[in-house]
């Protein structure tokens, strides 16, 4: 199983500990912030599209993140694994950002039906497509019938979260995210065995 | 850390144990046990292999999905943080406050020495014409207008919708920024007074959100005070002069890529000009198209004047986005489920009527639309009248309830009874009208035709759809919650079976649609059938056998139990043929 999802770099070799009371010092930061920024984006939005966002609200949660970044590091505080503390926090942006304009979710999750039809479909001949497409339209449909949580946890795992950094986000115990993501994985593993 | 233990060494070990197992997040001998058993057991491996296929489907169709086109604005980033770091360049209050009580005597006095001063700077930069405030407004400024080129030099478009407001006038139209940005001929025509004011406060009406234009106002103002207010979302400038026609104009810039969003310009002894984004999307700009070519609709403006509205051009996706503002107006302050509103369409515009129990309620629901364009409201209803008499209430005229006395006797006096079916009324209204509302909305949206919607308009009903089917599954839970032990006991007493329900050919998932427009009777048949055995025949009839009334119940709460409370709700990915 791929431990680290495309779009994230390895974890930093080393903490981080820099304080913000030095211009000198803030400029070095901020060039290390916009760093992480272009290295991360790209996973960060891909996050936030599959969890409900326009790519608008995206952007916006994405800067706001790197922003809390910037100040947290710039109080002098640590952050040992960039990635993991970013997407919990523009998750938590996004809950917010709901709660502020009383909007509620059934089901945290986009609509596939306008990004399927993008779907890329890769193959050397058309019988591989056709196959390609059809397991395409099994998984798609298998994902659709994932309750809420177990879709979240899934993404989280994809991006390379840990199961206990996802309990963690969602306070809950690592074997309750442990039990949702094992059902789901079996039932979508079951999808390759048909095929 | 793990906590749960393999207590069966005998048998297989659980499948949330084989994932820990797989993402070695398990510890001590628990993970050696588990580890120990799977390098022996076939069953386990295999099972571990599908736990491993089944993340890569997910990664590949994660992978396969393709998203908008996005590209990191590092730029404007960058220029945050350093105005972040310009604007907080001193340890915390809290830190200061801290210190403070931790220094010694001498230091404490320079300290406060210190503040003496910073107070004395702070009251000459307000009284005498407030310098500092001047250079940061006009870095702002350079800010927006580097972000702006940036914008230009990446081949990108910002789409704006802007309002225009000037005392009950409103315009509404939109405007681009970047490459295809429209040429001051396709300019569409507003009052002649207005464009001599436009002139005069360098508002270009093709793009009246500009910043350079602002900073050319600002620039040519012998005489001007600045101010600079900022918030976590956006940073607004002031720039007041005296003796002139436009005595003050500001910008209002969001802090999230610096893009105006507002502008607001005060004219001597009238209204002042309020123009405000609604709405921006950054896309890309396609190829460059010759001078003369003008492909691109001219923009469409709407305007407004009181009561009368004077709509030109208004295009059924302006119609449509205007009715599902104001769906989602009115779901924001629960009136569409409380004050049962008809939304209708003309050529030009959205009408709705609503019949608003409370009066707060009515305010509430002008304040929420008022704004909203191409939307009027019709004449109001009068009051609506309660359906159903509540069950807490017999009827005189009605058939005996066959389970009254019973109710009585298990939960103790007729004042108990009256309390329990009063609150079990009010709980199925409010169910009954969220069914309703979430039916309504789906026959107005049903599959085809959200599959015609664009794809933000449709997100926007699924996400709506989606909000009201989870209030009225959490309701509806509470109603069954609420009758369900009663009526166990009761089919117990006269040995009535659970009778099938009528969904059980449906597939396990409905679409939204699907479920809206069967749980509604479903719920009514249940309060019809529950009301006959507790309360009266609401009909005037005569009420049918308690044991047929009885079966009613239980197959209804069967099929909103299999259907309805099911996690499985489809939004938009509908499987094969349906």
């Amino acid at each position: 199983m791929a431990r680290d999802a495309p779009g994230w770099s390895d974890p930093l070799p080393a903490a981080i500990r820099l304080t913000g009371s030095d211009p000198r010092m803030d400029e070095q930061l901020a060039g290390y912030v916009s760093g992480l920024y272009e290295e991360y984006h790209s996973g960060l939005f891909r996050h936030l599209i599959l969890s409900g966002s326009t790519a608008a609200e995206a952007d916006d949660l994405i800067q706001e993140g790197f922003l809390r970044l910037f100040r947290h590091l710039g109080s002098g505080r640590q952050v040992d694994n960039p990635r993991s503390w970013l997407i919990r926090v523009v998750h938590n942006l996004r809950i917010d950002e709901i709660r502020k304009h009383k909007r509620e979710f059934a089901m945290d999750r986009p609509e596939f039906e306008f990004m399927v039809e993008q779907l890329r479909t890769e193959g050397p001949d058309a019988e591989a497509q056709i196959i390609a497409r059809e397991q395409q339209a099994r998984i798609q449909q298998a994902v659709g019938k994932l309750a809420p949580r177990q879709y979240q946890y899934l993404l989280l795992r994809a991006e390379g979260l840990k199961l206990r950094e996802i309990a963690a986000m969602f306070r809950v115990t690592v074997q309750t995210v442990s039990e949702s993501c094992a059902k789901a994985m079996l039932e979508l593993g079951r999808l390759g065995n048909e095929s | 850390m793990n906590r749960k233990q393999w207590r069966d060494p005998e048998g297989h070990p659980p499948a949330d144990l084989l994932l820990l197992h797989l993402e070695h997040e398990l510890e001590g001998h628990g993970a050696d046990a588990v580890r120990l058993h799977v390098d022996q057991c076939a069953q386990c491996r295999t099972d571990c292999e599908q736990i491993e296929r089944g993340m890569g489907q997910f990664t590949a169709f994660r992978d396969s999905v393709v998203l908008p086109a996005s590209a990191p604005r590092t730029t404007a980033l960058r220029e945050r943080l350093l105005a972040e770091s310009a604007s907080n360049n001193s340890p915390s209050l809290a830190c200061r406050v801290r210190d403070f009580f931790r220094l010694n005597s001498p230091r404490r006095l320079t300290f406060a020495m210190g503040c003496a001063c910073f107070c004395l700077i702070v009251w000459l930069s307000v009284f005498l014409g407030n310098p500092r405030q001047s250079v940061y407004a006009s870095q702002i400024l350079n800010q927006a207008r580097s972000a702006s080129d940036s914008l230009l030099a990446h081949s990108k478009v910002l789409h704006q919708k802007i309002r225009l407001r000037r005392g009950t006038v409103v315009l509404e139209r939109s405007v681009q920024h970047g490459r295809q940005a429209v040429t001051r001929a396709e300019q569409p025509r507003i009052e002649p007074e207005l464009q001599q004011e436009f002139e005069l406060a360098h508002v270009d009406w093709n793009d009246p959100l500009n910043a350079t234009d602002f900073a050319d106002w600002r620039g040519a103002q012998p005489k001007r005070t600045d101010s600079v207010k900022e918030t976590a979302q956006d940073v607004t400038i002031t720039t007041s002069v005296t003796g002139a026609e436009i005595t003050a104009q500001s910008l209002t810039l969001s802090r999230s890529g610096w893009r105006p969003i507002a502008r607001s310009v005060e004219v001597r002894g009238e209204a002042p000009i309020e123009i405000s984004e609604v709405s921006y999307e950054i896309g890309e700009a396609p190829s460059l198209m010759p001078a003369n070519a003008t492909s691109s609709p001219a923009p469409a403006v709407t305007a407004t004047s009181g009561a009368a509205t004077h709509a030109t051009d208004v295009s059924s996706d302006d119609l449509e986005t205007s009715e599902l503002d104001l769906r989602e107006a009115l779901h924001a302050i629960g009136a569409d489920v409380s004050a049962a509103p008809e939304i209708s369409r003309t050529e030009d515009a959205v009408l709705f009527r609503v019949s608003p129990e409370t009066a707060r309620l009515a305010e509430a629901i002008r304040q929420a639309t008022i704004r909203i364009p191409h939307v009027k409201e019709k004449d109001k209803q009068a009051p609506r009248l309660s359906e159903a008499p509540s069950p807490g209430r017999v009827s005189a005229s009605g058939a005996a309830p066959p389970f009254a006395g019973a109710l009585e006797n298990r939960l103790g006096s007729a004042q108990a009874v009256k309390s329990f079916l009063d609150a079990l009324h009010t709980r199925s209204t409010h169910v009954l009208a969220e069914a309703a509302a979430l039916d309504q909305l789906g026959k107005r949206y049903s599959a085809d035709a959200i599959r015609n919607l664009p794809p933000d308009l449709r997100a926007r009903v699924n996400r709506l759809a989606a909000s009201l089917l989870s209030s009225l599954q959490h309701d509806a839970a509470d109603y069954l919650q609420a009758t369900s032990p009663i009526l166990d006991e009761m089919a117990q007493n006269l040995n009535v079976k659970e009778p099938a329900d009528d969904g059980r050919n449906l597939p396990n998932c409905l679409t939204w649609q699907e479920n809206a427009a069967l749980a509604a009777p479903q719920l009514h048949d249940l309060d019809r059938s529950v009301s006959e055995l507790f309360v009266s025949s609401q009909s005037g009839k005569p009420a049918a056998p308690a044991g047929e009334l009885l079966a009613n119940s239980l197959r209804a709460r069967s099929f909103l139990e299999r259907h309805l409370m099911s996690t499985c709700q489809l939004f938009g990915s509908n499987g094969p043929g349906r």
